[in-house]
This record gives structure tokens, C-alpha cells and sequence, in this order.
């Protein structure tokens, strides 16, 4: 009555089986192509902006500061007279950049949290889950405004920031998953043969819950970039000169009657960007057939 | 008519018996309108100001700029700043210096405080010595050297000084002299927390009403002593609420709107479309204040002063290991050179400034010229060869570090460009509010954005922020350990000397040392845009006020 | 373990995890460089006035006897006084709270009259155009950010329609209508972004339940579908929207924050930014644990009604 140890429920056999599945709901889903064109077109803005960029970000010309949209600056020009368009680019460079930092580290601290709360349950699960709570109650706001009081206005101030915010998310969601794959008959299966405990838990595990981590991976990236946009409004963002969109919604704001494109501009393309994250999340969660759980969007 | 004794007793006689005893009196006319304070009715002000709370509103502590403002409106000082700049009289009608420690102020006849208390010579020396027997307050400096003060008679009042202090008279003034605000002392001593809320002074305007972080309701002091030129009593308002509006934009669109009538404070960079707006006046209002770059004059681990101004006896040895190039006067000159004050006024300030070329700013009248000399002017070429005399060459001759505050950001970002363009590689770092002076004291930024407020005397400037620190108050603000001792005497000699026209030669001489070290380097001297609807008029703003005392709404 | 020795266990970690907040908290505030004193009398004072005022403020003593102070009084419910304004702490937040809390009270009302319908049309005429246009709408609003939304609406909307006010608060005192109109714009800044993820949650809900077995069944019966729909589907379908939608009140009120500063409105998130950037700490340490005690507990409520739901959950992996 032993359960069988199968290599299909391995990291590689679920990994082709979701590529498969994502390129057919691909295929078969306006929304999700467009998602996954605006995703691409954002990382190709973003890691290739020195090069495609017309105008270097930082230089500053008074003579035509403010102007709109015109031939040499597609974008217009802002309050120092510099190119929207270059500044835009630049932008999504530290933007992806800064959300990838973030939640890459909060994921870095969060899965394991979850995992081993998951897997070990009883006082582990206790201990790590209050551990949990507590990054989760105290305001990241707070969080923010302290580093930035210690360090000053920086980048990593905000990474920080941001990613204590959402280890929490994480550990949630991999605890929650790990909890019903635990119960799986090839844990179990393994566990009879004698497999040690942390190759349980990286081998077998957490291969099954990738699935829920990569799209709350996509969301929470999406939720990066509007916090990083906050945090640059409330004036404990980057550095002034750091052309991030958040901080260049900031910049215009008081403009907004004079010269609507320097926030406007940038807002529309948080919105397209953060929409075609969600819609390529929506299309990874279909791949890989996630359920709602109580994860959140 | 019939008269309730209860409705003609103090604190205050309400609005209708007031009406209804003027006109009794056949001076109807003067009681100005019938409203209440329903902001639909004709005579009340709605103004958006930039602040996010008001907490203090006794003048004895409080130094902070929108606050003064207020203050300005509510009380009044043995001396004020008048509409052109200079300093009058406001309760002293006149006053004379027999000789130079002593001061006799001649006071006005019924003026009264808004509790209906009298403002006779005996309140004032009250005030005065309220002030002076505060340990904490922050204007204790001002009224250190006050010996005694007599009140010969109700409408006389003498100051007789320790020692002669020059700048004594603009220490007496209302608002930005600090000190010479005259409040009611017995209601401050009686309850000091209460009367920091609501305080009581002898101004145009009482504070009726306040909620914390939303508003302020002002109404106007029926017994006010003062009139204008045509004999009108003052002030003309019936009423006026002071809303509180700390997001810029919020403000402005609120402005063009109409929401508001007046704001203490319009986005420079909004203030060029008001300017081309038919239903909003701008002014620029020159608030007495200045803006600079400090740079750090000497290793804080190799002057033993620094422990007087930072407050800490152990000093960073960061400087033992790297170079300072702020050290070194030539470098400082190049750095003034280099910026190009004309410019940042445009690009800045959007216009709303003037280039700074010296320490004096033009609400000090005798010492300001718009084009002084020596001072500091704009010179790229001179800049460059000034550093590659020091030693310093290349693309890059130097990475230096400047430090400010969200609010330097702009200014921050064209000086970074312009130091640039000679060589010199800045990083900004931009620290917040809270966290500005201990990181300013930690010494480790060659270059800190520095700024004054409502300085109007060179004393202000010079006295507490550009001597060499020692124990006592001299030299308390250094921000950047410049010590230079023939300065110090100049300032010394300043300070002991009352007689106006002797001390305007001591600071030029002064000023010669301060150009020629390069102490700071001046930038701009900032305008407050003031906006207002084009149906208020006669808001004063010298030294960067808004006195509602001759405003009128059509 | 029984469910009452759980709830008990749980509570006592809740209370535990407070505590531990609140002296991160305690430690933090006072770690960050700056100087209340010098916030409080202004950057340029007298070092004596400074010194008397930390004197006054029991800033000049050492941290463990600030912290035995703060705690001892804090077990008598005493939160402490504003550094800055002398009021009691507790007071001045819940002066604050009012508005804010009118803000995402309204908001989340707002956004589930229009997000439930949205997401039940979603699922029942899925794929079809009512579907792509509410989800492209619900994607939009969680894509932009509160505050520049609610500039934008400042611009639109208060610009033009008089009626309605671009800046301030009105209590409920002062009427409702007056009210509602002043909190209106900043409600719908805020409660836009939840309204997108609230109407993808039903859908997506909707659309599980209206697959499920006994649906299908009642459909079989020849049960009216809208009937089928509304006693079954629906019940289902907004448990989970319902225990998601407790833990999301924590996402609304990091938006509001930004919204409050936008529309000049002195709440509970304007204050505590404040607090921190001037260092007041009673203020900020009190609103900390006000905040952390709400969220721990609902979130230990939440998690207690879904283990009521999911057995799997309910021992948490002990085997």
C-alpha cells in the first residue's frame, strides 16, 4: 500500500507541463497576448534604455523646459527641460529594477518562512508565522521614513522597504500551499523511503507550489512599482534626480494645469504596465491552474 | 432701547450689542458689515496657508515662519515693520535713546487686548518680563541683557539695558523681532497650555476658534486702537478663517476655484499662470530670507569649537583620512563662482527670487545693494583656474557631498548641474526635516544647503551663525566651523555699538572678511508668491508677512 | 487540540506579537537621528532651551527607564501625551480617525455596490462584452495608483462642479449631505483600486460555483436558474470574497495615507506621517499598536473562520 515515487510530480515534469499550458492559453487569449506583449515591451524599454533612449535623462535645457510634445521630445520636456521620453525609459529601467529587487528579497525571506511553517507545523509553524505577523502589523510606511531618515532619499531605502512589506504575502501563500501538498501521497511516498527532511521540503514541496509563488510573484510586482510611486509622492522615495515613474508622477503634480504630460504621461504608462503585469499573472495562474484560494490579486 | 448689564460686560460685547450700540451712537457706518460668521456673507476671508498644524501661538516660543505670520495678525510689538520695510512704531507711538542703554517708548492711548484688559505700560512690562523669566524659551537671547524696566506713567515705558546692544530695537518689533511681542501676561501665567491654544494679544484680529489640523477662525477685535489714513477704524474684515492646506497643489487649485481667497503661498511654478489670470493677483513678498551653501571651513576633529555648536564633544575623524577640499578658501571662492545666481532665479525659483551676491537681504535696507561690491558673482573661468591653482584638475577635479532637505530639492538639482559644468561631481543627499540638523552637525556633507528666515538685522545673520562658536550664544547655529577672529571682533564691536549709521560700517567691513573667505556662498534671496482673488485687497506683506490689519474684500 | 484551547493559544500569540511591535517600535523611533526637542522650538534654538525641554519631555533619561515608564502606563491604557500639542494620545487619534475612517467606510461601500454586481455579470456573461469591459475596467483601477487618481478627480471633477469641494473634511455633525459630498472624491480615489480586486474575486468565485456539481444539478431539477443562482451560487461564491475582503482593509489603508495628503484631510494617516517626521513619538507609538492590535485580530478572526471552513487548515500540518 506504499505510494509510488514518481518523476512526473518533480520539478522538471511540472515545469514543461506548465510551459505547455501557458503557451496554450496564450494562444487562445487576446487578454493574455496583450499582457504578454506589454510585459515584454516594458523589460526590452527597460534593460535596452541606454541605447534606444534619444536624449541623456539628466541633462538640463531651460530654453525649452515645459514644452509639450514635439519632434525632437516625442514626450515633451518637464520642469528642468529634460526629455520625457529618455527620462521614461530610464524610468522603467529603476522601476523593474526596484520592484524586481523588492520582491525578489521578500520572496528570498518569505518562501522559506512559509515553507518551513508549512512543513514542520506544530511550534515551528507557531514561531514562524508570529515572526510573520509581526513584519506584517508594523507599518512598512513607518519602515520607510526610518531608513530614509538614517540613509537619506535612496533607491535601496525603497527596496527595503518595499520588501519587507510583502515577505508576509509570501510566507501566507507557500505556508498555505505547502499545508495540502504535504498531505500528497508522494511526500508521503518520499518520507517512506527515508528522504531527509530539507530535500523533501526543496525537491518535492516546493516544486508543487511554484505555481501560486510565480503569479503572486507577477502581482506583487505590479504592487511594487505604485508603492515605489507612493513612497517617491510622500517625498521618502529616490533621489530627486532619479527619473523612477513614481517620482516623476511626483514632479508634476503641481503642473498638472500647466503641463499635463510630465505626470500624466507617466501615470498612463504605470496603469498599461501594471495592467499587462496582471494580465500576464492572470494568464501564468491559468497555466498553472491555480485556484483562488485566498491568496490575493 | 433697553441695555442687559450682562451684555455690556466684559470679556467682550457680542456682535449684535455692538451693532446695536453703534448705531445708537450714530456711528453705524463704522460697524462695517452685518454678517456673521457665515462664509457666504460679504466681509469674511477664507485663507489657505501652508501648514500642516498649529500648535503653538505664544510668541515667546514659537520661531517658525507661518506661525509669525499668524502671530502678526493677533498681536501687536513695541515696534513693527511698516508697509516700505523700515521699523515704526506700532503700541509705541514714538520713542527716543537718551542715551545707549537706555530706550523710552511713548505708547498709544486705548489700546486694549481682546479680553478687554488694558494695554497700558504696566502690561507691557509684563510681557517683557514674562518673556524674561522663561528658561526655555528660544528668544531668551534677545532680552538677555535687559536690566530693569519703568513705567514712569501709564503711556511711558523705560528699558534700561546691562550694556549697549545695537540690534535691541528690532528685537521689539511684532512678528520677526520675536521678543517685542506684547501678549497678556496674566492670562499666559495663569494658564500657559490654555493660552498657547487660544492666545490673547492686543491685535486687529482674535482667535476664536480653532481645530487642530483643519482651520483657524479669526474675528476681528472690536476695540482695535488702530485706524487708517482716512481715519477708517481698523481692521475692515469682519472675519477671517485660515484653513489649513499643506499639499501645494491642493492649495492652488483651490485658489483658482475660488474655495479660497487668499494663500500665504502660491507653487512658485504656479505662480507664472497666475500672473496671466484675470481673477488672481501674485505678489512677491519678500520674507527677509536668504539661502546659501555652507561649505565646511575646517576638519571638525581639529577645532576644539565645534563641541559649542554641534553639542557633541567628540567630532567624526572622517576628515583625518579623506581630503577636504572645502578647506581651502580658493576652492570655496571657485564654488560661488561657479554658480550662476541669475540663472537659478530663473530656473529655481521660477523668477520668484533675487540673486543673492551678499550676506545682507534686502529687508535690511541700509546694508542691501542689488549689485554690491565685493561680492559674489558668477565667473565659470575664474572658477576653473581658481581649482586648478589648488590643485585640482581634470574632468573631474572632485566628488563633493550636498545635503538638504526635500524642500532644497530644485535648487539642489540646478547646482548640482552647474558645479558640474567647472568639475566638480555632486551627489545630493537629501535628508528628511527631522533629521536635517544632527546630520548637518555629524559634519561627514562637505556641502550643506543652509537658509534664514526673516532676518532683519545683519545681527540674526552674522551674530549666531557665522562666529566662531564659544560657550554662551555666540556662534550656537555654525553649520560649517568657519572662524576667521578680526570677523569675530567686527561682529563684537556690532553688538556694543547703538547707533545705526557706526554699525553700518562695521558690517561693510565685515563683509569684506565674509566675501573674501568665502564663509557661505550666497544664492538667492527667495520671493514668497502670494496669491490672492482680485476682490481682496490691502493685505500687507513686508518681511514676508500677510497682515489682514487694511484688508478689504470687495 | 480542541478549537477553544486553539483560539486560546492564538490569542495569547496575538497579544505576544503586539507587544513585540511596540517595542520594535519603542526602539526604533528613538534610534532615528533627530532631535524632538529641536523639532518642537524650531531648528534654530538656544542648546539651554533645547535642554529644558528635554528635560521636560523625559527625553534626557536612559532608554529603559523611557521604556519601563511608557510600558507600566500603557498597562494602565495611558497612552502618553503628543510631544507636541500636550493632548492625550488616544485622543488625538481618535479626533483623527474620524475621517478616515468616513474615507474607507464609504470607499469600501462604493466599491461593493459596484464591484459585487460587476463581478456577478462578469461571471454569468463571461467572455462576452459586458465581461471584457468590466474586467478591463476592474484592471484599470488596481493599476493606478490612489493619489494620482485622486488628482486627477480634483482636477475633473471639483474644478468644475462647485457643489463639491477639492480640499477638507466635514464631520457627520455638520450634516450629511455636507458630508458626504466633501468625502466623496477621496472615497473614490481609494476605493477604486479595492473595487477592481473585489470585482475579479467574485467573478472568478461565481465562476467556480456556477460550475460546480449542484448547480448543475438544480439546473437538472428545473430550478429557475436566477433562483439556483441567487441561493446557492451566491452564498458560496462570497466566502472567500468576504475573509480576502477583511485582510484587504489593511491594503486600503496604506492608499489612504497619500489620499489624505492630496485632499488636505487631517485623518489618522496624515497624522501618523506626520508624527514620524516630527518625531512625536507618543503619537506614533500609540497609533503603532492601535493599528497592530486591529490588524492582528482580525487577522486571528479571519484565520478562525476559515479553519471553520477548511479542516485542512484547521491543526496547521500537525500530524
Amino acid at each position: 500500500m506504499g505510494a509510488e515515487y514518481s518523476r512526473d510530480e518533480s520539478w522538471f515534469g511540472i515545469q514543461s507541463r506548465a510551459l505547455a499550458r501557458f503557451r496554450e492559453t496564450v494562444s487562445g487569449d487576446i487578454k493574455a497576448k496583450l499582457g504578454v506583449s506589454i510585459v515584454a515591451g516594458f523589460v526590452l524599454a527597460a534593460i535596452f534604455a541606454p541605447e534606444l533612449a534619444p536624449h541623456d535623462p539628466m541633462v538640463q535645457n531651460f530654453a525649452i523646459m515645459q514644452s509639450p510634445g514635439a519632434n525632437a521630445h516625442p514626450f515633451g520636456t518637464d520642469s528642468f527641460g529634460r526629455d520625457m521620453l529618455s527620462r521614461i525609459m530610464f524610468g522603467a529601467r529603476i522601476s523593474l529594477g526596484v520592484s524586481l529587487g523588492a520582491v525578489s528579497i521578500a520572496a528570498l525571506i518569505g518562501i522559506p518562512l512559509g515553507l518551513g511553517a508549512g512543513y514542520f507545523g506544530g511550534w515551528v509553524d507557531d514561531l514562524l508565522m508570529r515572526f510573520v505577523d509581526i513584519t506584517w502589523a508594523f507599518p512598512w510606511l513607518l519602515v520607510a521614513i526610518m531608513l530614509v531618515a538614517i540613509f537619506g532619499q535612496g533607491v535601496w531605502n525603497v527596496i527595503a522597504a518595499i520588501a519587507f512589506a510583502y515577505i508576509d504575502d509570501f510566507a501566507r501563500i507557500v505556508r498555505g500551499e505547502v499545508l495540502s501538498i504535504s498531505e500528497q501521497e508522494y511526500v508521503l511516498a518520499a518520507k517512506n523511503i527515508g528522504v531527509g527532511d530539507v530535500n523533501i521540503m526543496f525537491k518535492e514541496v516546493l516544486p508543487n507550489a511554484v505555481g501560486p509563488i510565480i503569479v503572486q510573484f507577477t502581482v506583487l510586482i505590479a504592487r511594487a512599482i505604485l508603492a515605489e510611486s507612493t513612497l517617491s509622492f510622500l517625498g521618502v522615495g529616490v533621489k530627486p534626480t532619479t527619473p523612477t515613474w513614481g517620482a516623476l508622477l511626483g514632479q508634476g503634480r503641481g503642473l498638472i494645469s500647466q503641463a499635463w504630460w510630465i505626470s500624466i504621461i507617466p501615470g498612463i504608462l504605470i496603469v498599461i504596465t501594471v495592467l499587462g503585469i496582471n494580465l500576464f499573472g492572470d494568464a501564468l495562474r491559468d497555466s498553472f491552474d491555480v485556484r483562488q484560494g485566498g491568496d490575493t490579486l | 432701547m433697553d441695555w442687559n448689564t450682562s451684555d455690556l460686560e466684559g470679556p467682550r460685547i457680542d456682535r449684535r450689542t455692538s451693532m446695536k450700540l453703534l448705531g445708537s451712537a450714530g456711528l453705524a457706518a463704522l460697524a462695517g458689515c452685518a454678517g456673521g460668521s457665515n462664509s457666504e456673507s460679504g466681509n469674511e476671508v477664507v485663507a489657505g496657508f501652508n501648514l500642516d498644524e498649529i500648535e503653538f501661538l505664544d510668541p515667546h516660543y514659537v520661531d517658525k515662519g507661518q506661525e509669525i505670520t499668524l502671530q502678526s495678525n493677533i498681536y501687536n510689538g513695541l515696534t513693527k515693520i511698516g508697509p516700505d520695510g523700515s521699523i515704526v512704531g506700532d503700541l509705541a507711538e514714538d520713542w527716543s535713546i537718551p542715551d545707549s542703554t537706555t530706550y523710552e517708548f511713548s505708547l498709544v492711548e486705548g489700546a486694549t487686548f481682546h479680553n478687554g484688559d488694558p494695554v497700558n505700560s504696566e502690561a507691557v512690562k509684563a510681557s517683557i518680563e514674562r518673556l524674561m523669566g522663561l528658561d526655555d524659551s528660544p528668544h531668551l537671547g534677545k532680552v538677555d541683557a535687559i536690566d530693569s524696566i519703568d513705567t514712569p506713567d501709564e503711556t511711558t515705558l523705560v528699558i534700561n539695558l546691562e550694556s549697549t546692544v545695537g540690534p535691541f530695537i528690532s528685537f521689539m518689533t511684532r512678528g520677526p523681532g520675536r521678543a517685542g511681542t506684547i501678549i497678556n501676561a496674566s492670562v499666559a501665567e495663569e494658564s500657559p497650555d490654555e493660552f498657547n491654544r487660544m492666545p490673547v494679544g492686543s491685535g486687529p484680529f482674535e482667535l476664536v476658534e480653532r481645530e487642530a489640523g483643519e482651520y483657524l477662525q479669526f474675528e476681528a477685535h472690536d476695540d482695535y486702537h488702530e485706524t487708517d489714513d482716512e481715519g477708517n477704524s481698523l481692521p475692515q474684515l469682519d472675519s477671517f478663517r485660515v484653513d489649513l492646506i499643506p499639499e501645494p497643489s491642493t492649495r492652488w487649485t483651490a485658489l483658482q476655484g475660488g474655495e479660497i481667497d487668499y494663500t500665504n503661498e502660491i507653487p512658485a511654478q504656479n505662480a507664472k499662470q497666475a500672473e496671466n489670470s484675470n481673477s488672481i493677483n501674485v505678489v512677491g513678498a519678500n520674507p527677509g530670507a536668504w539661502f546659501c551653501i555652507a561649505p565646511l571651513c575646517n576638519d571638525p576633529a581639529e577645532v576644539d569649537f565645534q563641541q559649542y555648536a554641534s553639542g557633541s564633544e567628540t567630532a567624526t575623524d572622517k576628515w583625518q583620512n579623506e581630503d577636504l577640499p572645502t578647506t581651502d578658501p580658493d576652492v570655496r571662492e571657485a564654488i560661488s563662482k561657479a554658480i550662476d545666481r541669475e540663472a537659478l532665479v530663473e530656473r529655481a525659483h521660477f523668477g520668484y527670487a533675487e540673486p543673492a551676491h551678499s550676506v545682507f537681504n534686502p529687508s535690511i535696507p541700509a546694508l542691501h545693494e542689488e549689485e554690491p561690491d565685493p561680492g559674489q558673482y558668477y565667473d565659470p573661468e575664474a572658477a576653473k583656474s581658481l581649482l586648478d591653482g589648488a590643485g585640482y584638475t581634470g574632468d573631474t577635479r572632485m566628488e563633493l557631498t550636498l545635503m538638504g532637505v526635500p524642500s532644497d530639492e530644485r535648487r539642489m538639482t540646478v547646482i548640482q548641474e552647474m558645479l558640474g559644468e567647472v568639475g566638480i561631481a555632486v551627489e545630493l543627499n537629501v535628508q528628511q526635516e527631522s533629521s536635517y540638523w544632527d546630520t548637518l552637525y555629524s559634519y561627514e556633507n562637505e556641502l550643506v544647503m543652509y537658509d534664514g528666515y526673516v532676518d532683519i538685522d545683519p545681527w540674526m545673520s552674522t551674530w549666531k551663525q557665522l562666529k566662531t562658536p564659544a560657550e554662551g550664544s555666540a556662534g550656537d547655529w555654525q553649520a560649517n566651523l568657519y572662524s576667521n577672529d578680526e570677523f569675530n571682533q567686527l561682529l563684537e564691536e556690532d553688538f556694543k555699538t547703538a547707533d545705526p549709521e557706526e554699525r553700518v560700517e562695521i558690517m561693510k567691513q565685515a563683509e569684506e572678511i565674509f566675501i573674501e573667505d568665502t564663509a557661505w556662498v550666497m544664492t538667492t534671496f527667495p520671493l514668497i508668491p502670494k496669491g490672492s482673488s482680485t476682490a481682496l485687497s490691502g493685505v500687507g506683506n513686508q518681511a514676508g508677512l500677510s497682515n489682514f490689519h487694511s484688508a478689504q474684500l470687495e | 487540540m480542541g478549537v477553544a484551547r486553539y483560539t486560546v493559544k492564538r490569542t495569547l500569540q496575538a497579544i505576544a506579537v503586539v507587544y513585540v511591535v511596540a517595542t520594535v517600535v519603542f526602539v526604533a523611533v528613538r534610534s532615528v537621528p533627530g532631535d524632538p526637542a529641536r523639532l518642537v522650538l524650531g531648528g534654530n534654538a538656544d542648546p539651554d532651551a533645547l535642554a529644558a525641554v528635554r528635560q521636560e519631555l523625559g527625553l534626557n533619561q536612559p532608554i529603559y527607564v523611557q521604556y519601563y515608564r511608557w510600558m507600566s502606563d500603557l498597562l494602565r491604557g495611558d497612552l502618553g501625551e503628543s510631544i507636541y500639542t500636550g493632548e492625550p494620545v488616544l485622543a488625538r487619534i481618535i479626533a483623527a480617525a474620524e475621517p478616515t475612517l468616513s474615507i474607507a467606510l464609504v470607499g469600501i461601500t462604493v466599491a461593493l455596490l459596484i464591484a459585487v454586481p460587476a463581478g456577478i455579470i462578469g461571471a454569468t456573461r463571461r467572455n462576452q462584452w459586458e465581461d471584457y469591459v468590466g474586467t478591463t475596467i476592474a484592471f484599470l483601477s488596481i493599476s493606478m495608483p490612489a493619489f494620482w487618481f485622486g488628482i486627477v478627480l480634483i482636477l475633473l471633477v471639483a474644478n468644475n462642479v462647485t457643489a463639491i469641494p477639492s480640499y477638507g473634511y466635514t464631520p457627520l455633525a455638520e450634516g450629511v449631505v455636507p458630508w458626504f459630498t466633501n468625502i466623496i472624491l477621496p472615497s473614490i480615489a481609494v476605493g477604486l483600486p479595492y473595487a477592481g480586486i473585489i470585482t475579479r474575486m467574485t467573478r472568478s468565485s461565481m465562476l467556480d460555483v456556477l460550475n460546480q456539481e449542484y448547480m448543475q444539478t438544480a439546473r437538472a431539477k428545473g430550478i429557475p436558474p436566477r433562483l439556483a443562482l441567487l441561493k446557492h451560487g451566491l452564498q458560496n461564491a462570497l466566502m472567500p470574497v468576504v475573509t480576502v475582503a477583511g485582510i484587504l482593509f489593511a491594503l486600503l489603508l496604506g492608499g489612504i495615507v497619500a489620499v489624505e495628503i492630496v485632499f488636505g484631510i487631517q485623518g489618522f494617516g496624515r497624522l501618523l506621517i506626520r508624527s514620524i517626521e516630527r518625531q512625536d513619538f507618543p503619537i506614533v507609538q500609540g497609533s503603532v499598536i492601535l493599528v497592530s492590535v486591529i490588524f492582528v485580530f482580525m487577522n486571528l478572526a479571519v484565520d478562525l473562520i476559515y479553519m471553520n471552513i477548511n479542516p485542512k487548515i484547521r491543526y496547521g500540518g500537525e500530524n
